[in-house]
C-alpha cells in the first residue's frame, strides 16, 4: 500500500513505546486492512522480544580477582607480561635519583678528560714568504675571524688571538668588537693561555680544534 | 557517607565517580561491582566471544582506574564508561580482522565458565534457546558496524536515545533514524528464524 511508509514511523514509536494516543489508533486501524503492516509490526515486536530476551551473562568467577592482580600491576608500574621478572622492578624516584648522581659523576670526569687531554701544543712552523706562522693545536675553542678588507676585525664577541713574536714568544691578545687588530686590549704571557683556554666561550663564532693563524 | 551507605543502590553512579576521584577506593569497587556483567554482555554482543568481552571490560576498569579525572560531571558516567568499553569492542574488532583468527566460541571452547543470570528452564528449552542466541548473535555481528552499535545499545542494553546520542557523539534525530534502519536490516537478516517462529 502507498499509505505504508507512513506507518513505519508509528510501528517504530510502538516497539520504543512512544506511540501516543491518536497515533495508536490510527496505527490499529491500518494493520486491519494491511496484511504486510500488520505482519511487520508483529515481526519487529518479537524481534525486540528476542533481544530483550537475550541471555545475559555474568563475569567468571575469578574477573575481580584478576582485575586486581592488573591494578596491583599497574599502581607498581610493573607490565603484565614482564620477561625479565626476576629483576627488581624499578621506581620512578629512586631511579631518576640515581641517574642524575650518575650524570653528575659521568659530567665531572668527563671535564677533568677533556681539560686534561687535550693539552694545547703551539708549535712554530715556516709560513708563507717568511712571515710568521703560529701552529695551534688541541685548542678547544679558539675563535678566529677574517679580516675585512679595510684592516678591522668586525666581530660582535671577544676574540682570542695567539701571536708568535719574534724570540718564540708566543702572546695573546683579546679583541674586541670593532676594534683594529692593532688595538691591543690585553697582552699577556704564553703561559698565561693555559688560563684563556678553558675559559667559557659563550658566542663563539668559529669553533675550531686545530687552527692556523698567520700574521 | 559510610562504606555500608553508599553500598545502596540509591547511590548514582555520579556520586560514586565523586568519591572514587576523591580517593575513595571502595567506591571504585562498588562501580566495578555495578557495571562488570552489564558490560561484559554489551562487549560480548560485539565480539561474540566471552573471554575476549572480560577481557575488554577489565581493560575498561583499568582505564577507568587510571583515569578517573577524565570524567567530568557534566556527562553521565555510565555514556561515559560505554563509550570507553564500547571503543575498546571496535580496536578488538579491528585487531581480530587483522588477525583474521577463527573465535575460540566458534570451535566451541571457552578456557572460563561464564554463569548465565537465569538458568531455571529444562535441558530441551535450554538447547533451543542456545540455538536462537547464536543464530541472532551471528545476525548482529554480520551487520555494519554502525547499525550493530545501535542495536546493541538500544534493543539489548535498552538504553535511552539520548544516552546513545551522547555515547556515539550523533545527534538524536540520527540515532533514531540509524536504529530503525538497523531494526530493518536485522529482520531481513532473521527472516527464517521469525517466520520459523511464526508457524510454530
Amino acid at each position: 500500500m502507498a499509505d505504508c511508509y507512513k506507518f513505519q514511523k508509528l510501528i517504530n514509536d510502538t516497539i520504543d513505546n512512544e506511540i501516543d494516543t491518536s497515533g495508536k489508533k490510527q496505527l490499529e486501524d491500518h494493520i486491519k486492512q494491511c496484511a504486510s503492516c500488520s505482519m511487520q509490526l508483529k515481526n519487529a515486536l518479537d524481534l525486540q522480544h528476542s533481544l530483550k530476551t537475550l541471555p545475559k551473562f555474568k563475569t567468571s568467577a575469578s574477573f575481580e580477582l584478576v582485575l586486581r592482580s592488573k591494578l596491583r600491576n599497574e599502581m607498581y608500574n610493573k607490565p603484565a607480561f614482564a620477561p625479565f621478572g626476576w629483576l627488581p622492578s624499578w621506581r620512578p624516584v629512586p631511579a631518576v635519583a640515581t641517574l642524575g648522581i650518575l650524570f653528575i659523576i659521568f659530567g665531572y670526569f668527563m671535564a677533568g678528560m677533556i681539560h686534561n687531554s687535550k693539552t694545547p701544543v703551539i708549535t712554530q712552523q715556516p709560513g708563507i714568504n717568511g712571515a710568521n706562522t703560529a701552529v695551534l693545536e688541541n685548542i678547544p675553542a679558539v675563535v678566529t675571524q677574517p679580516v675585512s678588507h679595510d684592516g678591522y676585525i668586525k666581530m660582535k664577541n671577544y676574540v682570542n688571538i695567539a701571536e708568535q713574536l719574534p724570540g718564540n714568544r708566543v702572546y695573546t691578545r683579546e679583541l674586541s668588537e670593532n676594534q683594529s687588530n692593532n688595538s691591543r686590549i690585553e697582552q699577556v704571557q704564553s703561559d698565561s693561555i693555559q688560563r684563556i683556554m678553558p675559559r667559557r666561550l659563550n658566542k663563539p663564532l668559529i669553533r675550531q680544534a686545530n687552527t692556523i693563524v698567520h700574521f | 557517607m559510610t562504606n555500608k551507605s553508599i553500598q545502596q543502590s540509591t547511590v548514582t553512579d555520579e556520586e560514586l565517580i565523586k568519591r572514587y576521584q576523591d580517593g575513595d577506593l571502595y567506591a571504585y569497587d562498588l562501580i566495578v561491582r555495578r557495571y562488570k556483567d552489564q558490560l561484559l554482555n554489551f562487549a560480548y554482543r560485539f565480539l561474540g566471544n566471552l573471554e575476549e568481552s572480560e577481557d575488554v571490560v577489565q581493560e575498561t576498569f583499568l582505564r577507568l582506574y587510571k583515569n578517573r579525572h577524565a570524567y567530568k560531571q557534566i556527562a553521565k558516567f555510565s555514556t561515559w564508561i560505554y563509550t570507553i568499553a564500547g571503543n575498546l569492542a571496535k580496536t578488538e574488532l579491528r585487531k581480530r580482522k587483522r588477525r583474521k583468527l577463527v573465535s575460540i566460541s566458534e570451535l566451541g571452547f571457552e578456557e572460563k565458565e561464564f554463569e548465565l543470570e537465569d538458568n531455571k528452564a529444562d535441558t530441551e528449552q535450554q538447547a533451543d534457546s542456545q540455538l536462537k542466541e547464536k543464530i541472532i548473535q551471528n545476525a548482529i555481528e554480520d551487520l555494519p558496524f554502525r547499525f550493530k552499535q545501535v542495536i546493541i545499545l538500544r534493543d539489548i542494553q535498552e538504553l535511552s536515545y539520548e544516552d546513545i546520542s551522547s555515547i556515539l557523539r550523533i545527534p538524536l534525530g540520527t540515532v533514531k533514524s540509524r536504529v530503525n534502519r538497523a531494526r530493518q536490516r536485522l529482520q531481513v537478516l532473521l527472516k527464517d528464524l521469525m517466520s520459523q517462529e511464526n508457524r510454530s
